[in-house]
């Protein structure tokens, strides 16, 4: 699900990796965490410069920076990621878009036909990849 | 090796004592390792994980292709059935779940299809003469034969349904126990069986034998109780169901019997409904009372064909709204009866029944009827809350609180029980206990405008009235909230003596569209006639008033006692000794002696102390 910016950029925040794995770490439990490790939506680049910036290079391509934003470990605990934190919830207008792979199976190529139907009534696009 | 096993995810995890792997539906063959952090990931948002126990790898692969054949089964048949998906995908459907039901297996399709479409009776938006007509026309046997029988089974499923759900809260522990029972019943499959034995007492005895029976459901607390109280309530819900067409008799499927029926969409019956419902009102707002209520008869007429006993009660009890809105309190009541009477099971028309009472002013039987609501669906807070409102309309302070500390007690998340117990608290002039409960309550529901009102009106009542300006929304008023916070902007004004901006509020207050309403800016613009010693207009005002009560006999005794008018402040005086309030008694105890009985022996008050008094009444409304 691609969220609409304009839907959120009021009321999302990012924070610098896991929050759940920061916390284990760091062992700041639920107070505010130390500052330099969040920022506005609108100040995210800001984040991601102090976290990433010794990952960019001369050669580095920007079909690059999504891998180096999201980078997928064995398990949940390795992911590495800059987390967004939204405040309140998400109507369906906040939706942007919705994103799902190629269906094989023809039950499922029917469900996704008739999904794609609902979603174009309330304006959203399904895309698949 | 344990397993976890979801259709809805098409995954299963393989559980080693030292190691976990998964696959997928499409590639069974295929291990990937994974963490035990993964798995909440993979199972997120489905219901259907099932866990095997000393299981093998070709075991859990059998059980995620039943499970995903399951699930996939359920969306191609609501997709088949849904009128408004496009014919080329029903068709589509239609032919891959013939493919599906022709699985075998111990669980087969069909049956867990059946299990769970038996349970509820399909929406408006289900169109199963056309689903059978695509299907016949996809050569898909199985899926006519059995969007056919689920078809014809509908007022079936519909009574056991009803039953089901009429049974009251109390028969269970909590909430989640009713769920319980509701999933067991419908996973073992007996609210397919129920339908299916349609009216053949021996089959449906033989059910209830079995329900009885089932080992899975004795586990349930009470569970003998709760079978045989829905059991009851079928007998009932057949019996009230009488003016329903009567379904084809079971056990001979005929052509005949097995024919589609004709059905008319449910949007274009929702429409109709709507429109009407609307036409309704107008003529209520226009004062055409038997118009309306003619208009009301066709509609029920319309809706015998077309919809359910439930569905003809709700449409009531929303026409019972409306009159009330419109200031129309007997047809109120009469759309409310005519609810009661369709459905009985539901506690949602008892309560528009009792409010009904309420709006006529009859609360001595409007307080009965709450009592019984109660007895009866003892779980209803609406209930609850509408006998403790009657209380306080009543004069039962003291009980009212009572009443509502009960309600609270049970439902500590209940905000109308909060504000209706500072409510009280402010009506008996425990002003700091009354901020206390309802700054309590702002605290807890920030955004709940009938708290923030009832918190400004008590610091208003406290002389505070800075601080209850800072609680005001906008001057513009729109929805309900706005137009009492317009009034407690006003009865600011009056109370710090600025009379001129009062009267402009009270004056716009008199175009408000919710006919309660624009009776309290009535009163209070009377108020401020009185204050303003126009007491023709105060005395015209109040006796225009039909729902305000009280107050407005109370400012037509004040006005037509100063206009020297003995007859009309005789009879005003009458009136308010309906009232049980006890500053309405402070009130009429110095006005009956100043205009009415003239005791030689009475100490006056002030004409301030009358304001202040009138003023009370006016914002503990």
């Amino acid at each position: 699900m691609v969220l609409s910016e304009r839907a959120i950029e009021d009321r999302a925040s990012v924070f610098e990796e896991n929050s759940l794995v920061f916390v284990q770490r760091t062992a700041t439990g639920v107070t505010p965490p130390p500052t330099g490790y969040r920022a506005t939506w609108k100040d995210r680049h800001r984040l991601a410069v102090a976290k990433l910036a010794s990952r960019i290079e001369l050669g580095t391509r920007p079909d690059d920076f999504p891998a180096i934003l999201l980078w997928v470990g064995p398990t949940r605990e390795d992911d590495k990621f800059i987390e967004v934190h939204i405040c309140g919830a998400i109507h369906q207008r906040a939706i942007e878009r919705v994103v799902g792979p190629v269906e094989r199976k023809r039950e499922n190529q029917i469900i996704q036909k008739s999904l794609r139907r609902e979603l174009a009534k309330i304006g959203i696009p399904l895309e698949t990849l | 090796m344990d397993a976890l096993i979801s259709g809805q995810a098409e995954v299963a995890v393989l559980i080693e004592p030292d190691s976990m792997r998964r696959f997928h539906v499409d590639d069974p063959e295929t291990l990937v390792p994974c963490a035990r952090s993964d798995v909440p990931y993979l199972f997120a948002n489905v219901d259907d994980v099932v866990r095997l126990s000393a299981t093998t790898h070709d075991a859990a692969r059998r059980e995620l292709e039943r499970l995903w054949q399951q699930d996939r089964g359920m969306h191609l048949l609501l997709i088949l059935l849904d009128r408004e998906e496009e014919q080329d995908t029903r068709r589509e459907a239609a032919e891959c779940l013939e493919d599906l039901l022709g699985i075998e297996a111990v669980e087969a399709v069909e049956t867990f299809l059946g299990d769970r479409l038996y349970a509820r009776p399909l929406p408006a938006q289900g169109d199963p003469a056309a689903a059978c007509r695509l299907a016949r026309a996809a050569n898909a046997g199985r899926v006519v034969r059995f969007v056919e029988d689920l078809d014809s089974n509908q007022p079936y499923v519909l009574d056991r349904r009803t039953a089901w759900d009429s049974l009251p809260q109390g028969l269970f522990a909590c909430a989640a126990d009713k769920r319980a029972f509701d999933d067991l019943l419908i996973a073992r499959g007996y609210f397919r069986r129920a339908a299916l034995a349609g009216e053949d007492r021996s089959r449906v005895d033989a059910v209830w034998v079995e329900l009885l029976a089932d080992r899975a459901l004795a586990r349930l607390p009470d569970h003998r109780r709760v079978l045989l109280a829905w059991k009851e309530n079928l007998v009932l819900v057949r019996a009230t169901q009488r003016r329903e067409v009567q379904p084809e008799p079971s056990g001979d499927p005929s052509a005949e019997s097995r024919r589609p029926k004709k059905v008319r969409p449910g949007h274009e019956i929702l429409d109709r409904i709507e429109r009407q419902k609307k036409a309704i009102e107008a003529l209520l707002t226009r004062g055409k009372r038997s118009q309306a209520l003619r208009f009301a008869a066709q509609l029920v007429k319309y809706q015998e064909k077309n919809s359910t006993p439930e569905q003809i009660a709700k449409t009531l009890c929303d026409l019972a709204r409306r009159a009330a809105q419109c200031g129309c309190p007997e047809e109120q009541l009469s759309f409310a009866s005519q609810a009661v009477e369709w459905a009985p099971f539901d506690p949602q028309t008892h309560n528009h029944y009792a409010e009904a009472l309420v709006s006529l002013g009859r609360s001595e039987e409007a307080l009965r009827a709450y009592d019984e609501t109660m007895e009866r669906f003892p779980d209803n807070v609406v209930a609850r809350n509408g006998r403790a409102e009657v209380l306080k309309a009543l004069g039962r302070s003291e009980e009212a609180l009572r009443a509502y500390d009960e309600t609270m007690e049970r439902f500590p998340d209940n905000v109308v029980a909060r504000t209706g117990r500072a409510e009280v608290l402010k009506e008996l002039g425990r002003f700091d206990e009354a901020l206390l409960a309802y700054r309590d309550t702002t605290a807890t529901f920030p955004h709940n405008r009938v708290a923030r009102n009832g918190l400004a009106s008590t610091l208003v009542l406290m002389s505070r009235h800075e601080e209850a300006r800072a609680m005001l929304g906008t001057p513009e008023p729109v929805c309900l909230a706005d137009w009492i916070d317009l009034h407690v902007r006003g009865m600011i004004f009056l109370k710090e003596g600025n009379l001129e901006e009062a009267v402009a509020i009270f004056q716009k207050g008199l175009d408000c569209p919710f006919p309660r309403q624009r009776a309290y800016f009535r009163t209070a613009l009377a108020i401020a006639k009185l204050r303003a010693k126009e007491y023709e207009a105060a005395a015209r005002l109040a006796s225009e008033d039909r729902l305000a009560g009280t107050l407005s006999a109370v400012i037509r005794l004040h006005a037509y006692g100063e206009l020297h008018d003995e007859e009309k402040a005789a009879a005003a005086y009458a009136d308010t000794l309906k009232s049980r309030n006890p500053t309405a008694a402070r009130l009429r105890e110095e006005l009956g002696a100043r205009y009415v009985l003239r005791p030689p022996d009475h100490v006056w008050q002030s004409d301030d102390w009358v304001f202040e008094q009138e003023c009370f009444l006016a914002l503990a409304a």
